[in-house]
């Protein structure tokens, strides 16, 4: 606080503003700090390309800024930045320590795994490589990463030093141990610092995600319903939300964010999630773009939802346990879970329930052409698979509020509100759910 | 071991230092047997990082005084077609 960096990286908006709760004297030997809510907390595996790629820029600039101001980051994990009104923000505080001369950057190895690794992978290989933080919580392993992108041509120099040679390094010393007169032999000068965060930030920013089309990336370029059909959804969508105003959103399937974005008139922030990669990034590049401050946009494959991961599994929360919100939007999803990924009704309905209070959501019936486009390549064995059974098996979790026909379409927007009781924990679905 | 080598000579000699450790442990990586023991990575990110930053803090120190350079000589360009801008009258002036 001293030092000026504080109020330096709150100002420039990098680090999340707090207040002391107990101020810091000769006495005490800490203090007590309150920083700003984050509404929706975020995981590495949930990021878009651009996303991640803006939180490594954000670690490596504070990085820079601290040690301008004699101190440095003692750590650089990629769960030390959230998303904050459409922008990265360091969360941790209590990550700086004051600059030794001399002494190595500690977190040099982390922002590898975390964050230059990771981002290689995707770049130069496949976007879907980003979701190894899932099953690497603290980032991915050097030599995986340098087994993954051996004889990968086009290999920056750069990456090559960072990635390849950093995991032949660690190999070939691993047998050292930490007292090693090696280790501490090695000296970092101050220039030397500069100059690794600014080979880090060249490389970072030079990687490029994919481009290649993917399911959905031009979802709403393919839809089968025509313009009224669209405005009268989107208009039924931002009048629910004016009438709920949630604090808290989420749009499940929210593909670029069409939806969420109606769904911001409620007031609140809306997290619209998606399980496209493309689809994600468009969306976060239009935020970041357009300077939106209450949306979100993060991956999530629904059908196989965030875990709990770490210590315990308790350190960092599943979906279910970061909810449940306020408003939990399901537009166009339901036939994509009950036929293409035969989930039946009732578990539907039984895991939205553990996930808000209020659920919009639209039934596409079997006379939909996007639905009989999935029955095209699958035993049609949903008899079930109509209105009826629809609104029976949510009603046996809500309360239906309304229900109204999309005009010129076949398709219908329920908005129901969670019955007293109809809402379950984690372990009560996972009773449920398991054969 | 190439790699000892090299070290011995950093930890002994001053000029050259970035150019021969570098050599050492770059050729040494590239030659080293492959290991499965997993012990301590972090002693080799260290050791990794002091020849990385060695040769990153130099890129950055050029970097740094190419721009300023770069700024300097810019910035006395700039000067001098202000100088001229002054010295000649404004067009509307001179109509």
């Amino acid at each position: 606080m001293d030092s000026g960096l504080y109020q330096v990286l709150v100002d420039r908006g990098l680090l999340i503003r707090h207040e002391e709760l107990t101020p810091v004297d000769d006495t005490s030997t800490g203090t007590t700090i309150a920083p700003v809510p984050v509404p929706q907390v975020s995981y590495p595996y949930e990021w878009s390309f651009s996303e991640y790629q803006d939180a490594a820029l954000l670690t490596l600039e504070v990085c820079r800024i601290a040690i301008a101001h004699d101190m440095i980051l003692k750590d650089a994990s990629a769960y030390n930045v959230q998303f904050l009104e459409g922008r990265p923000v360091f969360i941790d505080t209590g990550s700086f320590e004051a600059l030794e001369e001399g002494i190595p950057w500690s977190g040099y190895r982390q922002f590898c795994q975390h964050f230059l690794a990771p981002l290689t992978l995707a770049a130069r290989i496949d976007i879907r490589l980003l979701r190894l933080l899932e099953t690497h919580i603290d980032g991915v392993p050097l030599d995986l990463a340098s087994k993954l992108l051996n004889g990968r041509t086009g290999l920056s120099p750069g990456a090559w030093m960072h990635i390849r040679l950093h995991a032949r390094a660690q190999r070939k010393f691993s047998d050292q141990t930490a007292a090693s007169p090696a280790r501490t032999q090695r000296q970092v000068s101050r220039n030397g610092l500069l100059g690794l965060l600014d080979s880090l930030r060249g490389n970072v920013t030079k990687l490029r995600g994919t481009t290649a089309r993917t399911e959905w990336g031009d979802y709403y370029d393919e839809t089968n319903y025509g313009e009224e059909a669209t405005r009268h959804k989107r208009e039924m969508v931002s009048a629910w939300c004016q009438r709920l105003s949630p604090s808290l959103t989420w749009d499940l399937g929210g593909n670029t964010g069409f939806y969420s974005r109606a769904a911001v008139s409620g007031g609140g922030t809306v997290v619209c999630w998606d399980v496209d990669p493309l689809a994600v990034e468009r969306n976060y590049l239009q935020v970041r773009d357009g300077n939106e401050t209450r949306l979100l946009p993060l991956l999530l494959d629904l059908t196989n939802p965030s875990k709990g991961i770490g210590w315990g599994n308790r350190e960092r929360d599943s979906l279910a346990a970061r909810g449940p919100v306020d408003l939990v939007m399901a537009l166009a999803l339901v036939h994509h879970l009950a036929i293409a990924n035969n989930v039946p009704l009732d578990l539907i309905a039984e895991y939205f329930a553990s996930l808000g209070k209020h659920l919009i959501i639209e039934f596409v019936p079997r006379e939909d052409s996007q639905v009989q486009r999935l029955l095209l390549s699958r035993e049609d064995i949903f008899a079930d698979y109509d209105i009826d059974s629809f609104a029976q098996a949510f009603s046996r979790y809500f309360i239906e509020r309304e229900r109204v026909p999309v005009s010129q379409s076949v398709r219908t927007l329920f908005l129901f509100e969670l019955a007293p009781g109809g809402g379950y924990g984690g372990s009560a679905i996972n009773t449920a759910a398991s054969p | 071991m190439l790699w000892m080598k090299s070290i011995e000579e950093l930890d002994s000699s001053e000029g050259g230092l970035i150019l021969r450790s570098s050599t050492g442990i770059v050729l040494g990586c590239l030659v080293c047997e492959p290991a499965f023991a997993y012990l301590d990575p972090g002693t080799g990110s260290i050791l990794i990082q002091g020849l990385i930053a060695a040769i990153a803090g130099g890129l950055f120190a050029i970097k740094a005084y190419w721009h300023r350079l770069k700024g300097f000589f810019s910035k006395s360009s700039r000067d001098d077609s202000r100088e001229k801008k002054e010295e000649e009258p404004p067009q509307s002036a001179a109509d």
